[in-house]
């Protein structure tokens, strides 16, 4: 193992000791949230960093379609599969609130909703690409979907600033609009998430190159 | 003066490489022939030339134009004849030739006398006004060959262009090629290698991705 | 000398032509719109009989109906727009427009303005249907004006997505289980604007929440981003 990714390694699982710490006991109550304050860090967080995953997809796309390189088409897939992990965690964390604050799990609130769109939106993407057999022909498609996916993210993020909802818009143009151990912990926590979603990227990149490798010697043997 | 120049010409299929750093030129008239077996490369060749395909590596130019750099440049200049006719069933022959006209950019009153023209000449004239959809397989390759033609391409790109061709028809389309041979190209690829000896000049054949022989159509060994 | 959009119009009457010939698609389009209308009608009509009060009870018909005639139109797209491309690659016609001198988009152009006619013909005749069968009307005071961009936005947006979802498609496996996953998700973002957009054209402007002209400046925006994005990327699905 190399000394980059042995750094990456240890320092992912500080910062995330030092989010579990943060969020569980650092935190204190909100004012108006109080103890459901800490679901909040774990909601955000996934939040953010799956819109990046999804970027990364988009980004990885434009590099394929421009370079004609596979190891950017096995970025952008894997970090599509990353972003629907953390929309997912999103979505959970998000239904676990409202049950608590509003004793329902979901309330078709027009984030809530534009969330769910991108779920849909990027799972298909992953149903898509599996349905293309030829290699190159999945980079390419799979990369320009990648990409007309994107809007659907936008929306998403703009959704709060639309709609009246329930949900609070946190970052305006004044900065946070928190208390300093807050704010604090929601950075900590962005950085835990951030170092998880590097991780996972470079795990997945080097497991799906490694099966690629392989498939590229059977079909050399084959003639 | 060169027609297509290709150099170091490399394409790969997800990892399968299809063309393996081939490089050759043609010179502007006659006719050439491209020999292979299926798998060979000669399609994804074709379809590189004709600005389809992009190369991996390598870089291949139609008359002066790089087909990844001006592919429109080079679609202006080639007339493409595969295995299927390009024709719209529903549309009448002459709709379909008045269709690709409007992409070719024709003047309507001279791609209206060239559509005339080349269905004298072709003997499609009275099959016209009638859906395509209902025209035998070689009145079908009749039109697709004069929709090919209505631009006056510098360049011919024939891959397979006598399959289901009938006789008369491979006449007229041999007398074609055989009248314009001064100062066009025509590049064939074809199974029926008596048939491309008889037209061709010289020849090119393609194995596995590679070159593995070159020359005047008379030292062809009948060897793919 | 021709410019792209006039190549993307002869794109456009080379398939309304041929679609007036063979009819049964636009047909079958709008059999299927009046099918899942007269549904939606009937499960609308029962579900809202609980509402005792006649004048309450209208409003929830508008309000809901309204939502429904995007939802028809959202799924009538699947029939219209899935063949653009799909049909001329499994005929090999594509190969014919991909060999053409003109740029891609306006393949792509052509092929939305075909897509935008098609559904708009279908329309013309769906949408006072369904004003009588899931009873609703648009607001008095609602200006005209409103209606018509809401509807030309919404039918080219799904134009732009649907055709797009067509050519994307095109290398697939199984097509008709593929096209709706590419279609679906890349369309509900327009059809979520556009279900808040009538349902305000049809109970009348609300004081609070987002204006119509602000979400109609959205649904612009998702337009833009659409034709443009796909336009630009689109030559990577004719040569490869």
């Amino acid at each position: 193992m190399n000394t980059k990714r042995m750094v990456l390694y240890i320092l992912s699982l500080i910062v995330s000791f030092v989010y579990l710490y943060m969020v569980w006991i650092f935190a204190p109550p909100e004012l108006n949230l109080g103890e459901r304050i800490r679901i909040f860090f774990q909601h955000v967080a996934p939040a953010l960093i799956g819109y990046l995953a999804f970027g990364v997809t988009l980004v990885a796309g434009v590099m394929y379609l421009w370079k004609q390189d596979l190891r950017y088409d096995l970025i952008g897939a894997a970090s599509i599969k990353i972003g629907l992990v953390f929309t997912t965690i999103t979505l959970l964390s998000g239904m676990i609130w409202a049950n608590a604050s509003w004793g329902v799990y979901w309330n078709w609130d027009p984030r809530e909703t534009t969330t769910l769109i991108l779920w849909i939106a990027y799972a298909c993407l992953i149903a898509y690409r599996a349905s293309v057999n030829d290699r190159d022909v999945r980079a390419q498609y799979g990369s320009v979907f990648g990409i007309i996916a994107f809007p659907a993210v936008i929306l998403s993020y703009i959704s709060i600033r639309i709609w009246e909802t329930l949900h609070p818009i946190v970052i305006t143009g004044e900065g946070l609009q928190m208390g300093p151990e807050h704010g604090m912990t929601l950075m900590v926590s962005l950085i835990a998430v951030g170092l998880v979603y590097l991780l996972i990227l470079d795990l997945t990149y080097r497991i799906d190159s490694v099966a690629e490798r392989l498939m590229e010697l059977r079909m050399q043997r084959s003639g | 003066m060169i027609s297509i120049q290709v150099e170091g010409l490399t394409r790969r299929y997800g990892y399968r490489v299809a063309l393996n750093d081939i490089s050759f030129d043609v010179p502007v008239g006659g006719v050439h022939a491209l020999f292979g077996n299926n798998g060979a490369g000669k399609t994804t060749l074709m379809r590189i030339i004709s600005t389809l395909l992009q190369p991996h590596a390598g870089k291949v130019a139609v008359l002066g134009f790089d087909t990844k750099e001006d592919p429109i440049e080079v679609r202006k200049r080639i007339g493409v004849v595969g295995d299927k006719p390009l024709l719209y069933g529903e549309l009448t022959g002459r709709e379909n030739l008045n269709f690709y006209s409007d992409l070719y950019d024709l003047e309507s009153y001279t791609a209206s006398a060239s559509i005339e023209d080349l269905a004298e000449q072709f003997d499609v004239k009275r099959w016209l006004d009638e859906p395509t959809k209902i025209l035998s397989t070689g009145l079908r390759k009749r039109f697709d060959i004069i929709r090919s033609l209505l631009h006056s391409p510098d360049l011919f790109l024939l891959d397979e262009p006598f399959s289901g061709l009938d006789k008369d028809s491979t006449q007229v389309f041999r007398d074609y090629i055989e009248e314009k041979r001064q100062d066009r190209t025509a590049i064939v690829t074809t199974h029926n290698l008596s048939l491309g000896s008889e037209i061709c000049d010289d020849f090119i054949t393609l194995r596995k991705g590679e070159i593995v022989g070159q020359g005047p159509i008379s030292e062809f060994d009948g060897n793919i | 000398m021709g410019s792209g959009l006039s190549y993307a119009l002869a794109i456009a009457k080379k398939d309304l032509v041929t679609q007036m010939r063979k009819r049964f698609e636009a047909f079958s389009m709008f059999l299927f719109a009046i099918i899942a209308v007269f549904v939606l009608g009937l499960v609308l009509s029962s579900a809202t009989f609980i509402v005792p009060d006649p004048e309450t009870r209208l409003i929830v018909m508008t309000e809901i109906g309204a939502g429904m005639l995007w939802v028809v139109v959202f799924f009538t797209g699947m029939f219209g727009f899935s063949p653009v491309f799909i049909s001329e690659s499994e005929t090999g016609t594509l190969k014919g427009l991909s060999l053409a001198p003109i740029p891609a988009w306006s393949v792509y152009l052509g092929k939305v303005i075909y897509g935008f006619i098609l559904m708009g013909l279908v329309e013309l005749f769906l949408v006072p249907i369904s004003m009588g069968l899931l009873g609703f009307t648009f607001a008095a005071d609602v200006s005209p004006i409103f209606i018509l961009a809401t509807f030309c936005l919404g039918t080219l947006d799904l134009a732009a997505v649907g055709a797009m979802a067509s050519a994307l498609t095109m290398p697939a496996e199984s097509k008709a289980t593929v096209y709706p996953i590419v279609y679906f998700p890349t369309a509900t973002t327009a059809l979520i604007l556009l279900v808040e957009i009538t349902r305000m054209l049809a109970i009348g402007i609300p004081l609070v929440g987002p204006g119509i002209v602000d979400l109609l400046i959205i649904l612009s925006g998702h337009v833009f981003a659409m034709v443009t994005l796909s336009a630009t990327v689109f030559h990577f699905t004719l040569t490869s």
